[in-house]
């Protein structure tokens, strides 16, 4: 087992998006959270992140350290004025290496092309790679992908799946998304959150 | 369209003095408002000796330095008032009394302490001052919350959140600010300068200018002083333009 959460319940003033959540997610493969818009997918994603606390309940990482998670959030959250690269390899602290490594990456996931171009002047499927690159690049136990394969064509779609599908074997990786493309068998566990 | 722009600049140029030669002929005494192309002939005549660059050479270091002082200062006291609550108390007063005190105040007030450099300085100082103090304030204040998030899950240093996400911040209230403190430093410096009569001074050859009714003298130096404004704000903003890519690619 990786993350088990239980009776998991969250709220922004008088609006509940999670309400009393159980559920149980194993240490490495890809786990599907669905649900319609607005009932806390992304909340939930954060709450695992530590990125906000919950109202009631708890997560618990059956890790024996504390897991090192990585995200790419719903919005890039690029630095636009740095180029693609440079937003990769600043999760890292071996400068010279990251960008190697970052130019890997990007690469792999079809942007060899726009690894000098900044992040501003990327398109919308672009920007969710290099978010997905930088995520890569940080690395950890637990990936967290926020709505990363929406728009993307079926090209690219498979580019990512390919560079995901191997790092799946070895660490967990929770994603949100409304696109069915990705419900095959790879899922290995699919968490529906019921609006509260 | 970088062309186009260019175009559009030269034109308003021309136009604004073609306004001004139609001014001067509609008001047709040369002592009162000169035709530019005297301006021009005066401002070349002026060029051709040597004291006019050593006019030029002391007022630009005294006003580059007051500008310089007054950007450290104000930089320092920014990170205090945001750094400290207590800090902040105190600052804050001080810089509304700079900013709502009349400058000839301030002149008189520095005649009776400094020597005329120093009355220039540090008239400069005070001008500039509160105008990057509260600009680098609202820049070390800013925050995207998004990139502040992707710092924290990231586990960024205090040094990788300075400078990709403070400084970044920084950069165009420290622009606007810099725009809007030259001009006043030039202003500011300029009319010390007149008050206080240095020997080597932009604002010491305006007075003589009134005092001969030399106006066309009068408009040269004016000329002169906006030109040096205006290089002096571009090669700034290209420095720490230039500053900034430089650090982009070393770290």
């Amino acid at each position: 087992m990786g993350i088990i959460i239980r009776n998991l319940s969250k709220a922004y003033g008088d609006k509940k998006v999670l309400c009393a959540l159980n559920a149980e997610m194993p240490d490495t493969g890809y786990v599907a959270i669905l649900g319609s818009s607005g009932v806390g997918k992304t909340s939930l994603l954060r709450l695992i992140a530590g990125l906000e606390e919950p109202d009631e309940g708890e997560i618990i990482f059956t890790y024996s350290e504390t897991p090192k998670i990585s995200m790419v959030f719903q919005e890039d959250r690029l630095f636009p004025h740095l180029s693609a690269r440079e937003n990769v390899a600043l999760v890292g602290d071996d400068r010279a290496n990251d960008l190697k490594q970052a130019d890997i990456l990007l690469t792999q996931l079809g942007l060899g092309d726009c690894i000098y171009q900044r992040a501003a002047e990327l398109s919308g499927g672009m920007k969710r790679r290099v978010a997905l690159a930088r995520s890569l690049l940080y690395g950890g136990q637990i990936y967290l992908l926020d709505e990363l394969f929406t728009g993307l064509d079926d090209q690219t779609l498979c580019q990512v799946t390919k560079t995901l599908d191997p790092l799946s074997e070895a660490a967990l990786v929770i994603f949100v998304s409304h696109d069915t493309r990705l419900l095959t068998d790879r899922v290995k566990q699919i968490i529906r959150i019921e609006p509260a | 369209m970088r062309f186009r722009r260019r175009q559009q600049k030269i034109f308003a140029v021309l136009f604004w003095l073609a306004v001004w030669g139609l001014f001067a002929l509609l008001v047709g005494q040369e002592l009162l408002v000169p035709q530019p192309y005297l301006v021009l002939e005066r401002l070349w005549l002026l060029a051709g000796r040597s004291s006019f660059y050593l006019n030029l050479l002391h007022s630009l270091y005294r006003i580059c330095l007051g500008f310089l002082l007054g950007t450290v200062l104000g930089a320092i006291l920014a990170y205090l008032t945001t750094a400290n609550p207590w800090a902040g108390a105190i600052i804050e007063p001080l810089m509304s009394v700079i900013r709502s005190t009349p400058i000839a105040s301030i002149i008189i007030l520095l005649l009776i302490w400094l020597s005329p450099t120093g009355v220039v300085i540090s008239c400069v100082v005070l001008i500039v001052l509160p105008v990057m103090w509260s600009n680098f304030v609202a820049g070390i204040n800013y925050r995207d919350p998004q990139l502040e998030e992707v710092a924290d899950l990231f586990g960024f240093s205090r040094w990788k959140r300075w400078r990709y996400l403070r400084v970044p911040a920084i950069l165009p209230f420290f622009f606007a600010a810099v725009q809007t403190g030259l001009g006043f430093a030039w202003k500011a410096g300029v009319a010390a300068e007149v008050l206080s009569i240095p020997r080597h001074a932009i604002g010491t050859r305006l007075y003589d200018a009134k005092i001969y009714l030399e106006t066309a003298d009068l408009f040269a130096w004016t000329f002169v002083v906006i030109l040096l404004s205006i290089a002096l704000e571009k090669s700034i903003l290209m420095t720490v333009r230039r500053a900034g890519r430089y650090l982009d690619r070393v770290k």
